[in-house]
């Protein structure tokens, strides 16, 4: 086992509630008098405990407001926890947002030598990698012009640019990859590949899942302050993408709901899935039919955001539910060799009227589909590759 | 030990911000206390006829500008620094930045841009043949340390004191302007009706204004005072730095 780089030893952080008239007075006399601070403020976080080894990966995913910037302020030394502590070995690069500590009145070059010395870097440490630094950062004579008259995409190039000529041991970013163009965002990825290949550590906050199941190997789910979820990168961002899917799929529901409120003619009273697999399932279901007559299902696998990805009916593929008691009707099928994508998702189930015609009930189960893959989408297609 | 790599590229930050901008910022850092030391000259000295102790000879803009201009290093840095967490907070919240070099940098190049300023103005009264001794230079330092020790002291507890409690700077001014009035800047001890002068002489600025006195008018080596003087720094140094240290941790909640 590599070293330990990095460890989150229950970590809380507590904002305390400010402009009430005095707050600050009443801080400043219980931190002099060494009493604890008020009780109450925002809890940000809570309670948060991990450690990161040297060369591995790390992400932190979760929704705005989670405690995601907070907490890598607490790793970067820049706030204090309230509770707990961090240790850090080694050097530690921090991209925390843009353009964090750069002065708008100085030059792009007066810029980078504060933050290259905030990073730990000499002054002459820093003139021999100066060349270097704004050959990455791609701008040029823009160098010796106040930052204030900058692009945004720019002040993103010079931050990014001297992490890369830092190497640092632990490398912390926040969203910083959702800015910049394009082709500057490639380029960081490719050089983030390249620091983690030659053994870097990297400590990654991203809304683009993509990104960290493509960059990192573990993850964090931060949660209202607190850690929902730690695991491998790739089941954490398939939890957290379900939890998001189901989310928006809320309101959906509601209207689906309405929908099948039904007569009550056909019902599913019943629905099982089996043996889900990364190559398929069995689902086992009953329906009650009122007036006798022998009912219909349909089945539909959707994302948890309700979008369709297959759906079918006894009726379309001919196959007549069996009756084993009176008006309880009896199905079950088998999903083989299916190439849906890891990811979590829902069987829905309807009861269908005798014609296949009209749409009586709903009643559905999420499953998760597990593996790791980075392809995207639902369902794997088929391809070659010519050569 | 070796200097850490931020302190040479804030305190060159600081210096520019002092003369960034203005048309007159280059040569404002000599010509604001010049003209304090005009105002003071022309209602102490021409109006009000302070007389100056006969052991300081017979200038009284001599005797003005050697206690002027390392009090208002002082009285300057002090307030500077008041403000300098809250001017810095975007540095502060968002990167590692050792906290107690904010306030470090503003009173170190104060004290420097004051020092320089007043070593020229000796130069320049000796040659224009004021009664200055230009061993003051050097024998004043001791003075000048413990002024540099309290002001930094001061300016760590009231940067981190005016991000919780936004009044402390504003009190700064009148208490300040009250020091520098008893303790001998503008006029000698002997105007001062006997019954305060205990007073006066309890205020520890009044044992350094008279050090740079003796030292730049009348001559004076080293002395015990010194060392006295140079401790007393010393300690409120400490303590400011118990405070900074107590209390800077928790300003970012409040920036």
């Amino acid at each position: 086992m590599s070293e330990i780089l990095l460890t989150v030893d229950h970590v809380s952080k507590t904002f305390p509630r400010i402009g009430r008239h005095g707050a600050g007075f009443a801080a400043l006399t219980r931190l002099l008098l060494a009493k604890p601070l008020a009780e109450g403020g925002f809890v940000a976080l809570n309670d948060i405990d991990f450690s990161v080894r040297r060369g591995e990966s790390f992400a932190l995913v979760g929704e705005n407001g989670a405690g995601k910037s907070t907490l890598l302020k607490i790793i970067a030394g820049v706030l204090q926890p309230t509770k707990g502590s961090v240790s850090r070995t080694g050097t530690v690069g921090a991209l925390l947002e843009l353009g964090a500590g750069f002065h708008p009145e100085y030059s792009g070059r007066e810029n980078l030598k504060l933050a290259a010395a905030l990073q730990g870097l000499t002054g002459t440490e820093f003139e021999a990698k100066l060349d270097e630094i704004i050959a990455f950062a791609d701008i040029g004579e823009h160098i010796d012009a106040p930052i204030k008259t900058y692009s945004t995409g720019m002040v993103v190039r010079l931050g990014f640019a001297l992490v890369t000529a830092l190497k640092p041991d632990l490398l912390i970013t926040d969203e910083v990859l959702a800015v910049g163009d394009e082709s500057f965002q490639n380029k960081c990825i490719a050089w983030m590949e390249q620091y983690l290949s030659d053994g870097g550590t990297l400590l990654l906050v991203s809304h683009s899942l993509y990104h960290v199941k493509k960059l990192t190997q573990r993850a964090v789910w931060l949660d209202h302050g607190g850690m929902r979820m730690i695991g491998s990168s790739n089941d954490v961002a398939i939890a957290y993408q379900a939890f998001h899917e189901a989310k928006q799929a809320g309101a959906k529901q509601a209207a689906i709901d309405a929908d099948s409120v039904a007569l009550g003619q056909y019902a599913v009273v019943d629905l099982k899935l089996e043996n889900v697999t990364t190559t398929g399932m069995t689902v086992r279901g009953r329906l009650k039919s009122r007036d006798g007559r022998v009912p219909h299902v349909a089945l539909g696998i959707v994302r948890m955001d309700g979008t369709p990805i297959y759906g079918t009916t006894s009726e379309i593929d001919g196959q007549p539910l069996r009756e084993t008691a009176a008006g309880s009707f009896e199905f079950a099928l088998t999903f083989a060799e299916w190439a849906l994508l890891p990811g979590a998702y829902k069987l829905r189930a309807h009861a269908l009227d005798p014609e296949g015609m009209r749409l009586y009930d709903t009643v559905e189960r999420d499953f998760t589909v597990l593996g790791d893959s980075r392809e995207q989408g639902f369902v794997r297609l088929s391809h070659r590759w010519h050569a | 030990m070796t200097l850490n790599p931020l302190f040479r590229p804030l305190v060159e930050r600081e210096l520019k911000n002092r003369f960034l901008g203005g048309v007159l910022s280059p040569v404002w850092w000599l010509a604001q206390p010049l003209l304090t030391l005009g105002v003071y000259a022309l209602v102490f000295g021409l109006f009000m006829r302070s007389p100056v102790p006969a052991k300081y000879g017979d200038s009284f803009v001599a005797y003005l500008a050697v206690g002027l201009w390392p009090w208002l290093a002082f009285a300057e840095s002090v307030t500077r620094s008041a403000s300098s967490l809250i001017a810095q907070a975007a540095l502060i919240t968002r990167t590692a930045l050792p906290r107690a070099f904010v306030p470090l940098s503003a009173v170190l190049v104060t004290f420097a841009l004051n020092w320089l300023a007043l070593s020229v103005i000796v130069l320049l009264f000796k040659a224009l043949g004021f009664p200055v001794h230009l061993s003051g230079i050097l024998f004043s330092l001791p003075a000048w340390i413990a002024l540099f020790l309290a002001a930094l002291g001061l300016a760590w507890i009231v940067s981190t004191a005016q991000v919780l409690v936004r009044d402390v700077e504003g009190m700064l001014g009148p208490l300040f302007m009250l020091l520098s009035f008893v303790c001998g800047i503008q006029y000698g001890l002997e105007s001062i009706p006997a019954d305060w002068r205990g007073v006066v002489l309890a205020n520890p600025f009044t044992h350094v204004i008279a050090r740079l006195h003796d030292t730049y008018l009348a001559g004076a080596a080293f002395t015990a005072m010194d060392t006295m003087l140079v401790g007393g720094g010393a300690l409120i140094a400490v303590v400011g730095y118990a405070f900074f240290n107590r209390v800077a941790p928790h300003v970012d909640d409040y920036l």
